[in-house]
Order: structure tokens, then sequence, then C-alpha cells
């Protein structure tokens, strides 16, 4: 089983009145072992409901799928043994303290009291949470609380996580704590799904993610080939404008160069892999005697695979 | 079947910790009827039309215990509107809990809360001059439960379908208190005009308040209480499979 998650056709229509909203329009995907897989996309493009529809919480309106190892449609309880979700809104009794909550869901699992009771104190230990899981969940910080959701939805060690947007409204470093134990449970083996609409969080945590947009996925991919395959890279050469054009006929017939604009008084290069293609010009124009007065090289963000994809950008719609 | 058992125990036991670290809802439940008792029963013995003289408290008791199971539970859905907003519900759904077992954790406890409030008033009904058939009044305890399952049931999944605070009590509103006004809870509807007698026929809190005065008077055997324990144990059974449907189907 090196398929976590496959999905064919996926969709899921919601009807209210007069009004039918095209949530999820034919999503298919792929999620192998072992990835941390993300799905990012601005508010309102379907990323929760996919993700609904694959922890058995809604019936998907068309499409099948098979997630950690088993149909959805036809073993949804298998399917729930193997899954752990965590809501965006959390889940925690909030009156009840974080032991109680894990303990609780330990036995919803079918452990007993005693196993229960060690299962929480692991997850105490190992998500740091000794200080504040005797208290009630409703004076928890923002970040503390995040951390028990995630302790509840790790409590039968599932092979799958599902996580929802787990850092939205999170400060900085509450949220850079939080990958790191999404980190510390990759390396443990499992599999991670998440959504956000946090560019950075995507490129820092995911392995490979899928784009979403209008119920679509747009684009699919690790964050690297996703931004390679859009814009390429940049490099901007400073040199003296009347040097520009003797600089361009160095480069034109050069097979890795894609285009070439003018600026004032620098050359913009668009380029397949900027990395590898830099020393070969730094080595042209040596033996051209063209002097370079400064190099930067940019990659193109997610942000820019957003844009080329839909038109808009992201940090706009979301 | 025993897994089910077992999940309701686990659920039951939750439910009641919660409700034991935080009394305030079935205090506030209390407090209603307690006044009602307090300062209805001196008034009673001076009714006459109707009542026979000195039964006054065992006429107006088993009303003010129906009015008390009917109310109480027709709030418990508030619950399940904030187990939506934090996610509590769906957690549990991702779980291999039983939907059974999840509905009936959340009704038994309800249900004792309920019979536990009711011991207490009818303690003071008692010292006020309640004087009860026996049998007739553990009989009593049994429908007062059934109804409060009831309405306990309809209310959860009145909370599952309109998932919104406003429209939830908006439809109790509308029910709840003509049900109430047409079942000659507080008095016989034989005080009532013909018309209002007609119409409060048809409502089964009518019979669920007859059938528990003849039960306190001791005539635990007339048709009513037959009646009113089959129309209880009926909408009891057609709410509980209304509302697991809904548990089946989406959250939030
Ligand atoms: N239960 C529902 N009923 C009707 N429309 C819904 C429901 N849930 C989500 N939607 C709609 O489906 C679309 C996708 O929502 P969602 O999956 O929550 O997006 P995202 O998680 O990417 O922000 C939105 O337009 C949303 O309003
Ligand atoms: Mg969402």
């Amino acid at each position: 089983m090196s398929l976590m998650i496959e999905t064919k056709a996926l969709t899921k229509t919601f009807k209210s009145g007069k009004q039918t909203v095209e949530a999820v329009r034919g999503v298919e995907l792929s999620v192998q072992q072992g990835e941390i897989y993300g799905f990012l996309g601005p508010n309102g493009a379907g990323k929760s409901t996919t993700m609904r529809m694959l922890a058995t919480l809604l019936p998907p309106s068309g499409g099948t799928a098979r997630v950690a190892g088993h149909d959805l449609g036809r073993e949804p309880a298998l399917v729930r043994k193997n899954i752990g979700y965590v809501a965006q809104a959390g889940g925690s009794e909030p009156v009840m303290t974080g032991r109680e909550n894990l303990i609780l869901q330990g036995r919803l699992f079918g452990m007993d009291k005693a196993t229960a009771a060690k299962r929480a104190a692991e997850l105490t230990d190992a998500l740091e949470m000794g200080s504040f899981i005797d208290r009630t969940v409703k004076t928890y910080s923002g970040g503390q609380r995040r951390r028990m959701d995630l302790a509840l939805g790790m409590i039968h060690r599932p092979a799958l996580l599902f996580l929802d947007e787990p850092t939205t409204g999170l400060d900085p470093q509450s949220r850079y704590h939080l990958w790191d134990e999404i980190r510390k449970l990759h390396a443990a083996g499992t599999t991670v799904f998440l959504t956000t609409h946090y560019l950075d969080e995507a490129d820092a945590l995911c392995h490979r993610l899928a784009i979403m947009d209008h119920g679509k996925i747009v684009s699919e991919g690790t964050p690297a080939s996703l931004k390679q395959q859009v814009a390429g890279d940049v490099i901007t050469l400073g040199m003296s404008g009347e040097l520009l054009m003797k600089g361009e006929t160095v480069l034109r017939n050069q097979p890795f160069v894609r285009e070439i604009h003018h600026r004032d008084d620098a050359l913009q290069i668009y380029v397949e892999r900027g990395e590898e293609v830099l020393p070969n010009i730094m080595r042209l124009f040596d033996s051209a005697a063209l002097p370079i007065q400064t190099v930067a090289l940019a990659r193109p963000s997610l942000d820019d695979v957003f844009m080329r994809m839909t038109g808009r950008s992201l940090r706009e719609s979301a | 079947m025993s897994q089910i058992l077992k999940e309701t125990r686990l659920m039951f036991n939750w439910n009641m910790r919660m409700t034991l670290r935080n009394p305030v809802w079935p205090i506030f439940g209390l407090i209603q009827p307690i006044l009602y008792l307090l300062l209805f029963a001196p008034l009673l013995d001076n009714l006459g039309n109707g009542i026979p003289k000195g039964e006054g408290l065992n006429v107006f008791t088993p009303g003010l215990l129906v009015m008390m199971g009917m109310f109480n539970a027709a709030f418990a859905g508030i619950y399940i509107l904030e187990s939506l907003q934090n996610g509590v519900l769906e957690r549990m759904r991702v779980t291999p809990i039983s939907r059974t077992a999840l509905l009936l954790g959340l009704l038994l406890r309800d249900v004792l809360v309920f019979l536990f409030e009711c011991a207490i008033l009818i303690a003071g009904a008692l010292l006020l001059g309640l004087d009860p058939d026996p049998f007739g009044l553990v009989l009593l305890f049994a429908m007062l439960a059934l109804i409060n399952l009831t309405i306990g049931t309809l209310s959860y999944g009145l909370a599952l379908a309109v998932r919104n605070q406003d429209a939830f009590f908006q439809t109790i509103q509308f029910f709840v208190v003509p049900l109430q006004l047409l079942s000659g809870i507080l008095l016989p509807m034989s005080l009532a005009p013909r018309i209002l007698r007609n119409i409060s026929e048809a409502n089964p809190f009518t019979h669920a308040v007859e059938a528990g005065r003849y039960m306190v008077a001791g005539n635990s055997g007339d048709s009513e209480v037959f009646l009113a324990f089959g129309l209880f144990i009926v909408l009891t059974l057609l709410a509980f499979n209304w509302v697991r449907g809904s548990l089946h189907k989406a959250a939030a």
C-alpha cells in the first residue's frame, strides 16, 4: 500500500433551496505513503470540503476515493480506524481538561482506561503539554489549543492524519512550533494531508502540494517543480547601459535562455535553472571581456504560480 | 449490542461528569418550578370550582412536573449547537463510536438529571401537603422520564436540523408555549371553554397531565394512563430514529 489517498473525479455539490454550490469539481489526486501533502488555495476553494469527504464526514456527490487502503464509500468504518482528523475548529471539549479529553478520545477508539491514560501521557510529553494538560481547555492559548487538537487526532496512532488549516490564526512562534510537531509526526512515519492558505506554510512544510481554486486542482507538484514550471528563474545582471546590447549578443544563441529584457542598466534573463546557468553566464561574459557590476538570482514564489494559474494573487484572495 | 452498551456508558459518564462540574443548568431548571410551587400552593385550596377541596396539590403537582420535563428538555439541543461550533461533534463523528451511543449518552444523562430534579420538587410538594398514591408516584416517574426523553430527542434533532441559535429558539417558542397552554398543565382543562378543551384533546401533553393526575390519585389503571404511555413511547421511538439518521448525515 504505497498510495494513502487516491481519488477519481471527486465532486461535491451543496444544494440549499434553489442555490447550488459546486464546492468540489472533479478532484483527482494521489498521496503517497509518508508524504506531507498540502492543499493550497484561497478561502472557499473547496479544501475543507474535499478533506471532510476524505475523512468520511460528508458523502461525495460523485466520484470515488480510496483512503488508507479502504474504499471510502463501502468501508467508511475501516477508513475511520486508520485516519486522524483535526478540523479547523479543533474539537476538544472546552469545559474539560486536556488530559480528560485525550483519555476519552482514546476510549472512543476502543482503548481501555489504563491504555488510554498511558497514551495521553505519552502525547503530553511528545507535544510538551505538561504545563497545561490538567487545566480546562477553555483556558488554553491558541497555540496550546492547537497542540491539544493535534494530540486528539493522533491518539490512536493513525497512519494518515488530516489537518485542516492547522496554523490559521496563530502567532508566528506558535506556527513554527506546530510546523516542528508536524515534521516530527512525519518523521515517525505518519502521512500528513493538510490544507492551508499560507504560501510560506505550503512552501516550508509540504513535500508535494495541489493548488486549488473554485473546486478544482489547477496545478500539482513539489513546491520547487511548481515554481519552475511556471515562471522559471530571473537572473538580473547589473552593467553599464552602453554594454547592454553587447551582453545580449553574447547570450542570444545560448540554449538555456528563454527571454532577455533590457532595463536601464541591467539585463534580465529568464532561464530554467538559475543556479546551474549562472556560472555559465559569468564565464561567457568573462571571455567576452564584459564587466558585470552586480548579479541577482530571483526565484518565483508560489504566489507567482497561483497568479499564473488563476490570474489572481493568493495574497489578495485569501 | 454489548459494544453499544459499553459506548453508551462511556458517553453517559462523560456527559454526567460535565454536568456535575458545572451544574448551572439543572439548578436553573429547578428555580421556576419551585417558585410556582411556593406561590401557587397556598392559592389552590381556595379555587373550589372543579377541584375537590384539599386535593389542590395532587392536581397541581403532576402538571408542574410535566411542564418542567418539557421545558428543561426543550433546550437540551443547545449543547449540540455548541458542539457543532467548536468541532466536538465532528471530532466524535470521525471516531468509530456508534451514533446511537452518542445520542443515548446525552439522553440518559438528561433523564437522570431530570428525575433528580423531580425528586426534589416532589419532596417539596410532600412537605406542603401532597398526598400521592405510592405506586402511582413510581409510575409517574416513569412517564416523566419518557416525556423528557421525547422532548430531549426532538430538541437534539431540531438543533441538528437548523444549526443556528435564532432558528432553534424561535422554533421552540413556536411549539412549547401553545403546547403548554393547551395541556391544562397548571389547572385542569375542565375549567376552560369548550373550544379550547377540544383542541387540547389533540395535544399529547394534555393526556400526560391527565394521566399524571390519575396516577397520583391512585387510579393508575385508567385508560388515560395507558394512552399517555403509548403516545410517548411511540413519539420517543419516532424522534430517536429521526435524530439518529441526521447524526449520520452531514455536520456543520
Ligand atoms: N455545508 C455547506 N452548505 C453549503 N455550502 C457549503 C457548505 N460547506 C461549504 N460550502 C461552500 O463550498 C465552498 C467551498 O468551501 P470550503 O470547502 O469550506 O472552502 P475552503 O476550505 O477552501 O475555504 C464555499 O463556497 C462554501 O461556501
Ligand atoms: Mg476551509
